[in-house]
């Protein structure tokens, strides 16, 4: 099976469609799923899944591998949807606090397993009620196994920012569970 | 460890619309076609402009440089995958 550098490569190459079309089947699932975790809209959903790859299709000559090919669609899609979010309602929160106030606060230690261990459908309606960049900081760390730099990469912030914001994600997050169903969740 | 995002992302993914590969074929199918519209015509139609307002020809299409490597190819073998179009 070929990598997807050298499907990049032989795409731009040839420009024959059907490498395109096998990068297309490795990431949609993966980008449309994050697509309706940030947006909560089916409709939207597919729009901008639609739109990330158009972007991706443009942008294609520009992907240098610095950073593995999952990473660069995972930030497209990412910033494609905080954009989008952020047309829509122009004074939305991203996250749960300013991310810039984080170095001079006390780490406190919140298990994986709070945010790992819940129920899935208990999970979605969590995460419906974080704040848009809780949820893709989360996603990156929890669902694409991103590193803690790659994640810093992709949102323009710092390793430390970056912990306490995954550590304040899953403090809220634990938050929300404990107000919406009465107990705290089975990790915690 | 029991992975509920995972999870939940595998259930998402599971919900892709089908159509979505074809209507992004297409866009891949236009893109393609433009680049090669653009690549054969627009040399052609500047050459054309160029000489309308009195300028010489191309030199990449001046007809001494394509009879040149016409001359040049010979007939019995047959032109290798990298070999530049004479025109």
């Amino acid at each position: 099976m070929l990598s997807d550098s050298q499907l990049i490569a032989l795409y731009l190459q040839e420009q024959d469609a059907r490498y395109f079309s096998q990068l297309y089947r490795r990431y949609a699932g993966k980008v449309f799923a994050k697509c309706i975790s940030m947006l909560a809209d089916h409709g939207m959903a597919r729009d901008a899944t639609q739109d990330v790859f158009i972007k991706i299709l443009l942008n294609l000559s520009k992907f240098t591998e610095q950073s593995s090919f999952s990473t660069w669609v995972y930030s497209i899609t990412y910033n494609y949807c905080i954009d989008l979010i952020r047309k829509k309602k122009k004074n939305i929160l991203i996250f749960t606090e300013d991310m810039g106030r984080v170095s001079t606060e006390k780490e406190v230690e919140i298990p994986d397993s709070v945010i790992l261990e819940m129920e899935t459908n208990r999970l979605e309606k969590v995460m419906d009620k974080l704040p848009v960049g809780d949820k893709a900081i989360l996603d990156m760390k929890y669902t694409d196994d991103m590193s803690i730099r790659e994640i810093g990469e992709v949102l323009n912030k710092t390793e430390s920012a970056i912990k306490m914001q995954i550590m304040r994600a899953k403090i809220k997050a634990q938050y929300i569970y404990t107000e919406m169903f009465g107990t705290e969740p089975i990790g915690a | 460890m029991n992975n509920s995002l995972k999870k939940l992302q595998a259930e998402r993914e599971a919900m892709l619309p089908p159509e979505l590969e074809d209507r992004i074929s297409q866009h891949v199918g236009t893109l393609s076609l433009f680049s090669n519209v653009i690549e054969v015509f627009v040399p052609n139609a500047l050459q054309v402009v160029i000489r309308l307002v009195g300028g010489e020809d191309l030199p990449c299409l001046k007809k001494e440089t394509l009879r040149k490597s016409r001359a040049n190819m010979d007939w019995r073998t047959p032109p290798a995958a990298s070999a530049p179009s004479p025109i």
